[in-house]
C-alpha cells in the first residue's frame, strides 16, 4: 500500500481528535470554571527515521516526514467571564491565578468552581461533596441551624468567629493535573494568596472559559481538515485502484 | 484552505461581543446614580507582511507600497466619558449632587482605603455618623462627620459645610466640612462596582479640595446626579454592532464554504 495512505490516514485520525477536544469543550460551555482543553498535534519523522534506519537531515529519499501524531490535551487557564447569580455561598476569584482548595480524601485539590454549599453538618462543600479549605488547611464547619453572613474577601462569619476561604496560587499552571470535575491536583507546593490581595466575592460564579466563536472556528477548521485528509485517502485509493484495473486488462 | 478568514472573522465577532457587553452595561445602568458611560475601543492586530513596503525593485527604487494583511482587531480598552451628569432634584436633604470633577472620598471598612464615588446619596447611621446609602457596607464619609443626635435638621451648603439645627438654638451649628477628591486622570481610577472608584497608579493621587475651590466642583443638596448615559446613542451603537457581528459571520461562511470547494475540488 502506499506511504502516503497511511499519513493521510493519521492526519484524518489528528483532525478527528480535535473535533473530540473541540466537541468536549463546546459540551461544556455552561459548565462553572470549566477551563478549555487544546488538542496538541505534533510532525511526525519519517517510518525510516522513527526506525533508526536514517538518519535525519540528510534528505534523502527515505525522509518524506511521517504524518503528524497526538500528544496529550493541553489546558488553557483563561478566566471566564463572571455572573451574578445572588446565591450567596457562589464564589467567584476576579483573576486568572487564584484557586479555590478542597478535599478529596488526603489529597488536596484546586478548582475554579466556586459553587459551594452548606451540607446537613454544616461543612461547605463542593457538588462532588468534597470539603473545601479555609486558610490554614482545615475545612469551614459552621453551624446549621444558626444564621451566618459572608463579607468580602470569602470571609465566612457566624457569632463572631470567621473563616477565610483558602486561596491558591500555584507558582506555574503547569503544576496543575486535570483530574475531571473541574477539579486540578496540584503537583508542587502552591502559595497561598496574602490577605490584601484576595480577590474573591460571593454571589456570582466563573462561567466557563470556552470562547463560543473560536470554538465554532476550530470546528470548522477541524472538520474541513477532516473532509481533506478523507479526500487524500479516496484519492490514493483510486490511484491504486486504477493501476490495478490497467494491469489486469492487459 | 482559508483558514485565516475564519480567524480573523472570529476575532470581529469577539470584539463585538465585548462591545456589546459594554453597551449592555452601560443600558442596564441608565437609572444608577453616578454612572458613568463606557466605551470599548478597538485596535487591529499584528499584519502578515508579506512585502515590505520601500523594498528596492530591480531598478533600485524603493517601491511605493507593500503587500501586508491584518490578522484581525481586538479591544484596545475601555475608556470612561466622566461627563457631568443632569442633576435630578430629589428634595431629599441628605442627597448631594456633584457638579464638576470632584469625587467624594469614603473610607472602605475592611481594606481601610478610601474610595471615591459620585453617587453622594447619603444617610446617617446609628452612631449620627455621615455614610454611603448602602444596604450592604456602611462607607464613612472620609474625613468623618458626626451629626448630633437631637438634630432637626441638616444643612449642607455649596461649599461642603455640614450644618445642623438643633431645637432651643436660634444658629445654626457647623458639624464639618465635605471635601472632594480631584485626580489628574479619571479614567486610570479601578472600577469596584457599588457606585465606588478606587485610586490606582494610572490615576495619580487624588487632590484633595473644599468643594467650589480648586476647580473640585460645587456640592447641590438635595440632588443626585442621574447616569450620563444617552438610551438613544446607545440603542444605535447596539444596532450597528449587531449587524458588525452578523457581517464578521457571513465572513465565517465564505471561509467555511471556500475550504469546501477545495476540499472536494477531486471528484470521484
Amino acid at each position: 500500500m502506499p506511504y502516503g495512505l497511511y499519513m493521510s490516514a493519521a492526519g484524518a485520525k489528528a483532525q478527528s481528535h480535535r473535533l473530540e477536544v473541540v466537541s468536549h469543550n463546546m459540551a461544556n460551555v455552561n459548565t462553572p470554571g470549566y477551563k478549555a482543553q487544546t488538542p496538541v498535534l505534533q510532525a511526525r519523522f519519517a517510518e525510516a527515521i522513527e526506525e533508526g534506519m536514517q538518519s535525519p537531515g540528510l534528505g534523502q529519499v527515505d525522509d518524506i516526514g511521517g504524518g503528524v501524531t497526538l500528544q496529550s490535551t493541553g489546558t488553557e487557564f483563561r478566566a471566564g467571564a463572571i455572573k451574578q447569580t445572588g446565591v450567596r455561598t457562589d464564589f467567584a476569584i476576579n483573576n486568572a491565578s487564584d484557586f479555590f482548595v478542597v478535599e478529596r480524601g488526603d489529597k488536596q485539590m484546586l478548582t475554579r468552581a466556586g459553587n459551594f454549599a452548606f451540607n446537613s453538618t454544616g461543612f461547605l462543600v463542593n457538588q462532588s461533596g468534597d470539603k473545601v479549605l479555609a486558610e490554614g488547611g482545615r475545612p469551614i464547619q459552621i453551624n446549621p441551624t444558626l444564621p451566618f453572613d459572608i463579607g468580602p474577601g470569602g470571609r465566612i462569619m457566624q457569632q463572631g468567629t470567621f473563616n477565610d476561604l483558602m486561596l491558591a496560587r500555584p507558582a506555574g499552571f503547569g503544576d496543575l493535573s486535570r483530574q475531571g470535575e473541574n477539579l486540578f491536583l496540584p503537583l508542587a507546593e502552591f502559595a497561598s494568596v496574602a490577605a490584601t490581595d484576595r480577590q474573591v466575592t460571593n454571589g456570582y460564579l466563573e462561567q466557563s472559559a470556552v470562547n463560543p466563536t473560536m470554538t465554532m472556528m476550530e470546528l470548522i477548521e477541524a472538520s474541513r481538515g477532516y473532509e481533506a485528509n478523507t479526500k487524500m485517502i479516496q484519492n490514493q485509493d483510486h490511484v491504486m485502484g486504477s493501476l490495478i484495473s490497467r494491469i489486469l486488462q492487459a | 484552505m482559508s483558514v485565516q478568514t475564519l480567524y480573523t472573522a472570529a476575532t470581529g465577532m469577539d470584539a463585538m461581543e465585548t462591545k456589546l457587553d459594554v453597551i449592555a452595561n452601560n443600558l442596564a445602568n441608565v437609572n444608577t446614580t453616578g454612572f458613568k458611560r463606557d466605551r470599548a475601543n478597538f485596535e487591529d492586530l499584528l499584519y502578515r507582511n508579506e512585502i515590505y513596503p520601500g523594498v528596492q525593485d530591480s531598478n533600485q527604487q524603493p517601491t511605493p507600497t507593500g503587500t501586508q494583511v491584518g490578522l484581525g482587531v481586538r479591544v484596545m480598552s475601555t475608556q470612561t466619558d466622566h461627563r457631568q451628569g443632569t442633576l435630578e432634584q430629589t428634595g431629599r436633604e441628605l442627597d448631594l449632587g456633584i457638579e464638576g470633577r470632584g469625587f467624594l472620598p469614603v473610607l472602605d471598612p475592611r481594606s481601610q482605603q478610601t474610595v471615591y464615588t459620585r453617587a453622594a446619596n447619603l444617610d446617617v447611621n446609628a452612631n449620627g455618623q455621615l455614610v454611603l446609602g448602602s444596604a450592604q457596607t456602611g462607607r464613612l464619609l472620609e474625613p468623618p462627620i458626626t451629626i448630633p443626635q437631637d438634630a432637626t435638621q441638616i444643612q449642607i451648603s455649596d461649599t461642603g459645610i455640614v450644618s445642623v439645627r438643633i431645637p432651643g438654638t436660634i444658629e445654626l451649628q457647623q458639624q464639618g466640612q465635605i471635601q472632594l477628591a480631584q485626580f489628574i486622570n479619571p479614567d486610570g481610577l479601578l472600577k469596584v462596582g457599588e457606585n465606588l472608584y478606587q485610586e490606582t497608579e494610572a490615576s495619580g493621587t487624588a487632590q484633595l479640595a473644599n468643594p467650589g475651590s480648586d476647580g473640585a466642583g460645587v456640592l447641590r443638596q438635595g440632588n443626585l446626579e442621574v447616569s450620563n448615559v444617552e438610551p438613544v446613542r446607545e440603542l444605535i451603537d447596539l444596532i450597528t454592532t449587531q449587524r458588525a457581528f452578523e457581517l464578521n459571520s457571513q465572513a465565517v461562511q465564505a471561509g467555511d464554504q471556500m475550504m469546501q470547494t477545495i476540499a472536494n475540488l477531486r471528484r470521484f
